[in-house]
């Protein structure tokens, strides 16, 4: 018997596991997984794709199987390792309050091998909870387990938590991949593509993984404290290629006042908000399908639109 | 209506603060009619036919003690084995003495094995702690039996380690869990995470059904040994809710059991616990002796034996963390729902992070939606600062507090953990009293033996293991110790209407002892002799079940 590759997800509560648990049990990814999940009741499986259910395990027609940890993981991991011919990749959801390297170390048992730790954080509210007082020591171990990690919700988030986000996890797990994704789907290929951990190391990151990832999406950040000529940007915002899916920011517009920019589809919409004498310049996210994005492009495009840029010239 | 019965003792502790001597009990259908002496019962005695009983007339009577907190579904796993540890434990049929040093040990799992006479009989110990008995791994385990299984579990029940015979015996492939993590197969040792090797089988062993049932008497006898008469199962739940009450109903439904069960429902989390839906039912299966009241059980940090409770700053020496059992926010949503159906919540809290979480909640609960008299407790309350002390109080909660803790671990922790100051000020109860926060004495057994008298001598003495005084500061007074294994513990439980005290009207539950815990000094209230209990007016001496 061949030992069957262990990753483990791992993250606080909140951050996006199930949503991603989901999608592996649900995608078209052509690999037999089993999935240990933390509770059932979260996960949506479609009855239609159930062809059996065996004690706890469900068993999905695309080969996957779900079983819920219920109480002990050690002994639920074990039990699925007496089925590990019929997996070739077993996925652990820790709990939202475990630390993963511990969860990932069970992995060395007998039939099993320990594969990545993949870290899931909430763009939106990672920062927060790194900080938090009940949680923040957490977090921020979780974060130092991961070979990944996979910042979710980033188009829920703002720009700059998005960046203070990147910032947290560049240094709790120095080294660790990041992939930045709209609310939680991240593709298979690219959760397993380089699972085992290189010795002493991280895995590394192969962009044909990336490139591949349909559903994979990477942001970009523009930032400026001088004045933007506020219609230019809108024409650029309007005319960013295809692969952009997002865009949005806050603008200053002189004395005070500022707007909302925002790009969904094909829509350029610009809102006032109420003003802020500290608001200057512009920060805009762009959120765009990975190889797609193009961020020396962007900053050259958006850099046009400075005031000062023009008077100069 | 029976014939009434009159107890006359040499003295009885009502635990009333409004007549608190008396000579002479009169109870009738389990409940007390009077309490005052013989004289001042007369217009009773004149009223109704009685006998007179002088049984205890050299006795002296306290309220039945009660234990809030304790896991009577552990405690058939642990009773199975031979007890060999550092600390003193008295059981029903004997009293362990400690053994504190690997010679001895070795020397007493020598002789457990030359007596029995059944050579392939396994012999299950516990209470093995590197600490006291230093290194101890197959080999040795070998030198003793090649042939007889012998099994350690750790003191902390995360650990085994065991023989050849013993490998053979529950069919671990040796081969197979060679570099298997946190097993050491070559020194027979199975720690941690790789304890799941072994775990399953030793259970599947000890609670096997032929075992369990005699298993559940033997806890039964513990409760009666401690003079108990009521107990907090304080996380029914905790395994598969059904087979524990199925346990309990055979064990303890029945007129040879001198005690009653209050159950207390484990919340759901990660994967036990019963569901918020499922608890509405559970009172419909109350039988006389086992009940279930409105009070649940949620939990915020790990475990104090194993230095998993959360700490504020600055830590731990050592710099590793802890463990949050629940979510805060998976812990705040319950807490919630359950505060708003109006349930009594007990949270298991360890450390002085873990207590935090409970206060905020609480404090943001009674905000919320504000209730008067909701006895919300911190439990256990190993590590806490002054400062919560205080807003205990000032939020209106109540502590169910693990003393053994200040016994078996001050010295360890001041060493390694977590220094002196907090080792030394753990179960701060000296403070709780200077707030005027009630409390109770729990003991959490398997954690801790079973002996509400020793729980009450350590808040009295504070003496550790070592044999030093720790914290004389956070000592209590002998009245708030004994109010503790008593009347505050029935407060805690919601049952001081019917229980904990010696008067008119409630359940005629004593505690039948030797000499008068006022009478002897401090330092010899846990040795006082219990002669047995009265369990619902029905006398029950040790020892002759």
């Amino acid at each position: 018997m061949t030992s069957v590759p262990v990753t483990t997800i791992g993250g606080y509560l909140g951050a996006g596991k199930t949503t991603l648990v989901n999608g592996l049990l649900a995608g078209d990814h052509g690999l037999r997984i089993g999935v240990l999940v933390n509770d059932f009741g979260a996960i949506s499986i479609d009855e239609k794709l159930i062809v059996s259910r065996d004690d706890d395990v469900v068993t999905l027609a695309n080969g996957c199987a779900c079983c819920s940890v219920a109480g002990d993981l050690a002994m639920a991991l074990d039990r699925f390792a007496g089925r590990a011919d019929r997996y070739e990749q077993i996925v652990i959801e820790a709990s939202g309050v475990a630390d993963p390297a511990r969860i990932a170390a069970l992995a060395k048992s007998p039939g099993l091998s320990p594969g990545a730790i993949v870290v899931v954080a909430d763009a939106a509210t990672v920062r927060a909870r790194a900080r938090d007082k009940f949680v923040g020591s957490l977090v921020r171990r979780q974060l130092a387990a991961a070979h990944l990690v996979v910042l979710t919700k980033i188009d829920l988030a703002g720009p700059a938590d998005v960046k203070d986000a990147r910032s947290l996890a560049t240094a709790q797990a120095p080294g660790a991949r990041m992939i930045e994704v709209l609310q939680g789907h991240v593709d298979a290929g690219d959760l397993f593509s380089q699972t085992t951990p290189r010795r002493g190391g991280l895995p590394a990151c192969t962009s044909g993984g990336l490139e591949a990832a349909s559903s994979l999406f990477a942001s970009h950040v523009w930032r400026t404290d001088a004045p933007v000529d506020i219609e230019a940007l809108r024409t650029v915002v309007a005319g960013l290629p295809n692969g952009i899916v997002r865009v949005k920011g806050i603008v200053a517009t002189g004395a005070g006042r500022r707007v909302a920019l925002h790009r969904a589809g094909e829509v350029v919409s610009l809102d006032p908000l109420d003003n802020d004498p500290d608001t200057k310049g512009a920060e805009i996210v762009v959120i765009g399908r990975l190889g797609r994005l193009d961020g020396a492009q962007l900053d050259g495009a958006f850099g046009a639109c400075l005031l000062q840029s023009r008077t100069d010239s | 209506m029976s014939k009434m019965t009159v107890f006359v003792a040499r003295k009885i502790r009502t635990m009333e603060p409004s007549l608190p001597e008396a000579t002479a009990v009169a109870v009738r259908d389990g409940s007390i009619v009077e309490v005052g002496s013989l004289e001042t019962l007369r217009p009773w005695l004149e009223a109704h036919p009685h006998t007179i009983d002088r049984t205890f007339e050299k006795h002296v009577l306290m309220p039945g003690f009660i234990d809030p907190h304790l896991h009577p579904s552990m405690a058939a796993y642990l009773l199975q084995c031979e007890f060999i540890t550092a600390m003193e434990w008295q059981l029903p049929d004997r009293t362990v003495a400690p053994v504190r040093t690997r010679d001895a040990f070795l020397a007493r799992l020598k002789e457990l094995h030359e007596a029995n006479p059944d050579p392939k009989d396994p012999i299950f110990t516990w209470g093995y702690h590197r600490d006291w008995h230093g290194e101890i791994w197959l080999q040795d385990l070998d030198a003793i039996s090649r042939t007889r299984p012998l099994i350690l579990v750790h003191r902390s029940f995360h650990e085994t380690i065991m023989n050849d015979a013993a490998l053979d015996y529950f069919e671990l492939d040796r081969e197979k869990l060679q570099g298997a993590h946190q097993v050491d197969i070559g020194r027979g040792h199975f720690y941690e995470a790789g304890n799941r090797f072994v775990r399953a089988k030793l259970s599947a062993y000890l609670l096997s059904q032929q075992r369990r049932g005699p298993a559940m008497k033997r806890t039964a006898e513990v409760i009666h040994l401690g003079g108990h008469t009521t107990v907090g199962d304080m996380a029914f739940g905790i395994f598969d809710h059904e087979a524990e009450w199925a346990s309990s109903v055979a064990a303890f439904d029945n007129d040879e059991t001198p005690f009653r069960v209050e159950f207390v429902p484990h919340v759901a989390f990660a994967g036990t616990g019963l569901r918020l839906e499922q608890l509405a039912a559970l009172p419909e299966r109350n039988r006389h002796r086992l009940r279930f009241g409105k009070h649940v059980k949620l939990f915020t940090d790990g475990a104090f034996f194993s230095q998993l409770m959360q700490l504020g700053g600055p830590g731990y020496i050592d710099g590793h963390d802890g463990e949050w059992l629940m979510a805060p926010e998976a812990f705040e949503k319950a807490a919630r729902a359950l505060w708003n159906d109006g349930y009594v919540i007990h949270v298991h809290c360890t450390g002085d992070l873990g207590v935090e979480l409970a206060l905020d909640v609480l404090e943001k609960l009674q905000w919320e939606r504000p209730r008067f008299n909701h006895r919300f407790t911190i439990e256990h309350f190993g590590i806490s600062t002054p400062a919560q002390a205080r807003r205990i109080a000032d939020l209106g909660a109540l502590v169910s507090a693990n003393p053994y803790y200040v016994y078996e671990l001050s010295d360890i922790y001041s060493r390694r953990g977590v220094g002196h100051e907090r080792a030394s000020q753990m179960v701060r109860l000296g403070s709780l009293s200077r707030n005027r926060v009630p409390f109770a004495l729990h003991s959490d057994f398997t954690m801790a033996p079973a002996r509400p008298l020793q729980n009450a001598w350590i808040a009295l003495n504070r003496v550790n293991a070592a044999g030093d005084v720790l914290c004389p500061e956070e000592r209590v007074s002998l009245d708030e110790a004994l109010r503790a294994i008593t009347i505050n513990a029935a407060y805690v439980m919601g049952l001081e209407h019917e229980i904990g005290s010696i008067s008119s009207g409630k359940k005629a539950d004593f505690t039948v002892l030797e000499a008068d815990p006022c009478e002897v000094a401090a330092l010899e209230l846990r040795d006082i002799p219990i002669w047995g209990t009265v369990f619902e007016g029905q006398p029950y001496p040790l020892g002759k079940r």
